[in-house]
């Protein structure tokens, strides 16, 4: 997965030129996954275990569907709690917290 | 509870003429996502890692030369410290943001509040999850 905080503190931050780095130099290697056809209260549990907010979701074939956010939580219909606990478990990471 | 009680002190800021690059060392070493912008003691803005991706990077510009005050956003809605975090909520969610700095009465930056302060410091998963809704936007564009 690459963000744009990748970029920010991966390459922009040291002095690197964007024309030549590629993503690969800034990519985050280890991505955490679920399954389409999983709960999303399963999907709430990985944010919060792994401290992430977005997760790549694979069908079971193991093919790249889709992304899932915590703002996808957060918007589903009574999804609201959910994200608000999930987005509790992950704040400790710096993202938000200066 | 007020903004005080809930909020990160000390936030450091970046001058607006500082290059971008500078700017993207500075949060690399806060490990922070967004730095308020102070000019002759006073907020003149917010910048974040966002900010220097899609309004330098990816338009092509040189970060070791563009200024902080190129990319950052000047207009910025803020908060008193005295202020009840429901007030707060109420901000981020009427402008769609995360993070709010924090003035005193004397108008000088005390702090950030952000939307995981909310989260992790009121205990209030209700106040903070329909905060996130409403500042949310799908990651698939169109849903």
């Amino acid at each position: 997965m690459v963000t744009d905080r990748d970029i920010t503190v991966r390459a922009t931050a040291h002095g690197h030129d964007p024309f030549e780095d590629r993503v690969r130099d800034v990519m985050t290697p280890d991505v955490v996954t679920c399954f389409d056809d999983q709960d999303v209260r399963e999907a709430a549990g990985l944010m919060e275990e792994h401290h992430v907010r977005r997760l790549v979701v694979l069908s079971r074939d193991r093919r790249l569907v889709g992304l899932l956010s915590l703002d996808d939580l957060a918007v589903e219909p009574g999804g609201e709690r959910l994200a608000g606990e999930a987005l509790a478990q992950t704040a400790g990471g710096g993202l938000s917290k200066p | 509870m007020r903004v005080s009680e809930v909020m990160t002190r000390d936030a450091e800021c970046i001058g607006p003429d500082a290059t971008l690059q500078q700017a993207a060392e500075k949060m690399k070493s806060l490990d922070v996502g967004a730095l308020p912008v102070c000019e002759n003691d006073r907020l003149a803005g917010m910048l974040t890692d966002r900010d220097i991706t899609v309004r330098s990077v990816s338009d092509g510009h040189d970060p070791r030369s563009d200024r902080v005050r190129d990319a950052m956003t000047p207009r910025v809605i803020y908060c008193s410290e005295e202020q009840d975090v429901t007030e707060a909520a109420r901000l981020m969610k009427e402008n769609q943001i995360r993070r709010l700095p924090v003035l005193n009465r004397a108008k000088r930056l005390v702090g950030i509040v952000s939307l995981g302060d909310l989260a992790v410091e009121t205990q209030d998963d209700q106040l903070a999850g329909s905060t996130l809704e409403a500042v949310s936007e799908p990651s698939r564009p169109g849903q």
